[in-house]
């Protein structure tokens, strides 16, 4: 396994997909870095993992899967396995973000936003 | 607007709304000033997250007949700028290192587009990003990095030796200043309206 095992400039990078089960790719592929999720309203975080827990509550404002892997501190990879864990369980919603073809209607909104700031 | 995704309402309890999240991806070499970029578009200070990888050592280790695989995570800044509550951009700066290229895959996925800083005096920093935002056909404008006191380029000398195409905008930029880094997303925003407004525009079949 050679260095797969070991630390690479201090970070630990397997310990944190032992949350995971091991695993190091969630079964959506429609979760991407960007992608917001939002806690179903009610959903409860009995039975959750501490860190299952706290992302379900980041949650409760749609927040995008890289925010809340900034907030828990978690590799990307982990923070998408266990949102889909959580949107399969029915605790977590997915804001489907398509945008192949974007419409001019939301490149002017974009626009006018940039020229805001 | 801005913000405007944490209005003073309480959490959603039976409505949320939809909201759409469109990236967009800066690139450069190391200490173009990516994560400057970001910041002066950002709403929030850029926050830091990691992406594991893994990579397949270019060596082969002969003993086991086995490539060798290493893991390893890198760090992305990124920013964000909320439209209105229901369209949101975030801004990713790539990891810079040419060996993480391949890795651009899962930042890159459904871009809108990509912003390729360049700083001219490692020019070959930017050569990954160029080659890989022309393979992928996502829209990208180039802004090459002037900074005050640093010797400035001719545009056309800089297209020439980074291989861009000709339709692909160029233009200087200084990163640090918000009103600069807006330029530059403004001409890539254009670039979009203009691709939106061709394909609206082109007949069907």
């Amino acid at each position: 396994m050679s260095a797969a095992g070991g630390r690479t400039g201090g970070h630990d990078v397997v310990r944190p997909f032992v949350m995971t089960g091991g695993r190091t790719r969630a079964e959506r592929r429609d979760l991407r870095i960007e992608t917001m999720l939002s806690a179903v309203p009610g959903a409860s975080t009995a039975g959750l993992s501490a860190e299952q827990a706290k992302l379900l509550r980041l949650c409760e404002r749609p927040i995008s899967i890289a925010e809340a892997s900034a907030a828990l501190g978690l590799v990307i990879g982990v923070t998408t396995i266990l949102a889909a864990d959580l949107v399969s369980e029915g605790r977590l919603e997915v804001h489907q973000t398509d945008p192949v073809e974007i419409e001019l209607d939301a490149l002017s909104r974009m626009i006018d936003a940039v020229k805001a700031l | 607007m801005r913000n405007s995704m944490h209005h003073d309402r309480p959490a959603p309890q039976d409505w949320t709304p939809r909201v759409r999240a469109v990236k967009f991806v800066v690139a450069g070499g190391f200490g173009a000033g990516k994560t400057t970029f970001v910041g002066a578009l950002s709403e929030i200070p850029p926050l830091r997250t990691e992406a594991a990888m893994t990579s397949v050592a270019a060596r082969v280790d002969d003993r086991r007949g086995a490539e060798t695989k290493t893991t390893t995570t890198v760090a992305m800044d990124f920013g964000r700028l909320t439209v209105d509550d229901y369209l949101v951009m975030y801004l990713f700066g790539t990891p810079g290192q040419e060996r993480f290229g391949f890795m651009w895959d899962d930042i890159c996925t459904h871009a809108l587009g990509a912003v390729v800083l360049v700083d001219t005096d490692r020019l070959d920093q930017s050569f990954p990003a160029v080659d890989y935002f022309e393979a992928k056909d996502i829209p990208f404008v180039v802004a090459v990095n002037r900074f005050e006191g640093t010797v400035r380029y001719d545009l056309g000398a800089v297209r020439e030796a980074l291989g861009v195409s000709a339709h692909v905008p160029m233009t200087e930029c200084d990163a640090r200043r918000t009103e600069s880094a807006k330029e530059v997303m403004l001409l890539l925003l254009g670039e979009l309206v203009n691709a939106a407004q061709s394909r609206a525009a082109a007949p069907l079949g």
